[in-house]
């Protein structure tokens, strides 16, 4: 199909001839299982660092702080980087060579470096949302005598969580977004597939068309979820505005 | 250690390069690239964020259409658009402008949001009181919403420029010296300086972002407005009736409203 | 609802239309008329083209080029490409020329065409640590890295399929110097490159690293890479590289990179050259 004068024929055959095929597949398959597993793995990391950080002891509060502080004003690309060829540089006791050998170990650290960058913002968000909380809910907590990890538990993180699903649903597409990242470092996901058919028949334009409509599908079906999510757990929304404080 | 204070002292080539004698690299680059996406970035977002809530349904699907659609594709994926599919359609560009206009496309889209959020944060009655003194629409944007929602969007703005700035970092995989390439090819030219390359490539991102927020953080705190736009979900829904979904969908969403 | 996007997309497709054109003329006068050529280099593979500690844009590519648009009587324009573009901006014309150690392969004549003759003899290599993997055999089941863009991706596990049934695990690097650093942690067992440019990447270092089985297992001839069918500006441009090989341009060019005393000495004669036996050491140029 000529249309206009595009210096470009579209040939659709392309993505559906092996190994073109198996390697959008695998993609498909890694970007997902990456954007999942960071989405888990920053999603505890980030919520156990927002303890900390409100927590009224300096040896846990201080180090947290230090952590967003640094992963939060350096680029998700450098983490990506940094774990690929650094990270397993500065282990000990011969994991170094282990951990190199390891043969997906292109798609660990993506998801290493991925965790790191996105964990920063979740705990910055799920912060928010904790001292979004009304005092009136702790002092309720504390006077029918929870303790502070009781609290925790069924009053203060429940209520945050409600309050902040739209900014961490945000943050979660960010994360699958930027899975496309981990081509930097080898890991075989779609965004890397693309590329890599790109390059090797010089016809990128049908897998690129392709890719995009995969990432635009998840990101609206994670932003439908998300809108639907809210809307059943919608409390007061004006409690946002006592966010970032 | 010594290779640390060594790469260190030799900070004139991660900032500049080898300018003005050969083409600016390193975090300048990033810098510039940043600003000039910003800037080209928001006389479309303008346009687009006064698209998205325009009284015509036509606009205000369309825009919004363009705004889903950029926002939930990966930057990179955009990056990759434009770099292969710019020449297609005639339009010779260098490699820099490339990654120029793909960033502001990417930061366009996110600062259409922006606008739109801050002209809606404007009370209705401001714009009724304009009318009422005989100016018409725009002339009424022009001196009575803008300036108010401009300054309603300022903390949004500076915030995002710095995840802007991080994210001009993406364009290394196109062969742009940046400063992430400019700390791979220290580690190239001379291997054993690796740590301390990218060292100095941690320090140099970090001095600029944390200046940035720390920015954002004193503005916002000045000007007592929130970034609400951080904790705005990331698509618009009245837009996702424009895409082709299931029936059931569509009324799911439209009963939102 | 529906209306809404057809209009979204005639806008769309209308302005395409304007953007795109088609020029008529040969690309040998658009290029003189211009007054400038625009060549292709990339800048990630030393020593054929790179960025040195002194962030400057150089190589042997470089040079050539500079050599090509002087004889060219017109400016140069430097355009970066990468593995993945220097083809495709070729073939859509955003280049005229492209000098970025483009190894001349079947897959490729179909996007563009080379200029005569290969203005380098090289070969792609598997890289690895010395005495780890004897022969190319033993690099079945091994993981081996290779550029993004390079046609080493398909070529190298045909070439090991033909020693061993055990298939290999590839992945491709976004240059040669992660490619590298990953062979030299160990997190690939061997890395295919052309042997120059392995050199280079190596420097110092390539005292430990040895070519598995000591030779080339795939011819690399680089070419320069010019439009399809432009048949008057591809002889041009190899009528330019002849000339600059019987005056010696090309010599003081190649010395200053890979002769003994050059930038990368090279071992190897890696100049354009017809069979020896026959020929002795007479250059690959054509009689006028």
């Amino acid at each position: 199909m000529k249309f206009f004068n595009l210096r470009y024929d579209f040939d659709w055959s392309i993505p559906f001839r092996e190994p073109y095929l198996g390697w959008l597949i695998t993609g498909v398959k890694l970007t997902l299982l990456i954007a999942i597993v960071t989405a888990i793995m920053s999603l505890l990391i980030g919520t156990a660092l927002a303890i900390m950080r409100v927590s009224r002891f300096k040896f846990l509060n201080i180090p947290a702080k230090i952590y967003v502080e640094i992963v939060r004003n350096i680029p998700g690309l450098f983490w990506l980087l940094f774990f690929y060829f650094i990270f397993p540089q500065l282990l000990p006791f011969g994991l170094t060579d282990k951990i190199n050998q390891y043969a997906y170990y292109s798609v660990v650290a993506g998801i290493l470096g991925l965790t790191v960058d996105n964990s920063a913002y979740v705990s910055d968000i799920v912060r928010a949302g904790i001292l979004a909380v009304p005092r009136g809910h702790i002092e309720a907590a504390v006077s029918s005598g929870l303790n502070r990890l009781q609290q925790l538990r069924y009053i203060i993180l429940p209520e945050a969580f409600r309050t902040i699903l739209p900014p961490l649903g945000t943050r979660m597409i960010h994360n699958f977004k930027n899975s496309s990242l981990c081509m930097a470092v080898a890991a075989p996901e779609l965004t890397w597939a693309t590329q890599q058919i790109e390059s090797i028949t010089f016809r990128g334009l049908e897998v690129t068309l392709l890719a995009t409509v995969f990432y635009v599908t998840i990101a609206l079906s994670m932003a439908m979820i998300i809108i639907r999510l809210e809307k059943k757990w919608k409390i007061d929304m004006t409690s946002i505005s006592k966010m970032r404080t | 250690m010594e290779f640390f204070f060594e790469q260190l002292a030799n900070w004139k080539f991660y900032l500049i390069g080898g300018f003005p004698k050969y083409p600016l690299t390193g975090l300048t680059l990033n810098i510039v690239l940043a600003f000039l996406s910003i800037g080209i970035g928001l006389s479309f977002a303008i346009i687009l964020g006064l698209g998205r809530i325009s009284s015509r349904w036509y606009i205000r699907h369309s825009c919004g259409a363009c705004v889903d659609v950029v926002r939930s594709t990966p930057l990179l994926l955009i990056i990759f658009w434009f770099y292969f599919f710019l020449p297609v359609i005639g339009a010779k560009l260098s490699l820099f402008w490339c990654a120029v206009i793909s960033l502001s496309v990417y930061a366009a889209a996110y600062q259409a949001e922006i606008v739109r959020a801050g002209i809606l944060a404007v009370p209705k009655g401001q714009m009724e009181a304009g009318l009422s003194t005989g100016m018409s629409k725009p002339q009424a944007l022009i001196s009575i919403i803008f300036p108010q929602a401009f300054r309603m969007m300022l903390p949004s703005f500076v915030s995002f420029f710095n995840s802007m700035f991080k994210n001009t970092s993406t364009v290394y995989i196109i062969g742009i010296v940046d400063l992430t390439r400019t700390g791979i090819n220290i580690s190239q030219l001379r291997p054993n300086r690796i740590y301390a390359a990218y060292a100095c490539m941690a320090i140099g991102f970090w001095i600029v972002c944390y200046a940035l927020s720390f920015a954002a953080q004193k503005l916002e705190k000045r000007l007592g407005i929130l970034d609400y736009e951080s904790y705005k979900p990331e698509i618009c829904r009245e837009d996702l009736v424009l895409l082709p979904l299931p029936k059931a969908v569509k009324r799911f969403l439209i009963t939102q409203k | 609802m529906k209306r809404s996007r057809v209009v979204v997309l005639m806008a769309a497709l209308l302005l395409v239309s304007f953007i795109s054109y088609a020029s008529a003329e040969s690309l040998l006068d658009e290029v003189t008329k211009r007054g400038t050529v625009r060549i292709g280099h990339g800048n990630s593979t030393p020593p054929m083209n790179y960025i040195n500690d002194k962030g400057e844009w150089t190589g042997f590519d470089v040079d050539l080029g500079s050599a090509i648009a002087e004889k060219l009587g017109v400016k140069i324009e430097r355009v970066l490409v990468d593995n993945k573009t220097r083809v495709a901006f070729l073939a859509n014309r955003s280049i005229d020329i492209s000098l970025a150690n483009i190894s001349q392969t079947r897959s490729r004549e179909d996007q563009m065409d080379y200029a005569e003759p290969p203005y380098f003899w090289t070969g792609k290599i598997f890289y690895a640590k010395k005495r780890k993997i004897k022969s190319v055999k033993d690099l079945g089941g091994k993981k081996i890295g290779v550029d993004q863009g390079s046609n080493a991706f398909t070529a190298a596990p045909q070439e090991i399929a033909k020693y061993t049934d055990k298939k290999p695990e590839m992945l491709s690097f976004q240059n040669s110097a992660e490619g590298f650093l990953a062979l030299k942690q160990g997190k690939i067992d061997a890395y295919s490159q052309d042997a120059q440019i392995m050199a280079a990447v190596a420097g110092s270092l390539g005292v430990e690293y040895e070519a598995v089985g000591g030779s080339i297992w795939s011819a690399g001839l680089y070419g320069i890479g010019v439009p399809e069918n432009e048949s008057d500006f591809r002889d041009k441009i190899s009528f330019i590289i002849q000339d600059m090989m019987k005056d010696g341009t090309y010599e003081k060019i190649y010395q200053k990179w890979f002769g003994p005393k050059g930038t990368a000495p090279l071992s190897i004669n890696a100049r354009p050259r017809l069979p020896k036996e026959t020929y002795g050491d007479m250059l690959y140029t054509w009689p006028d």
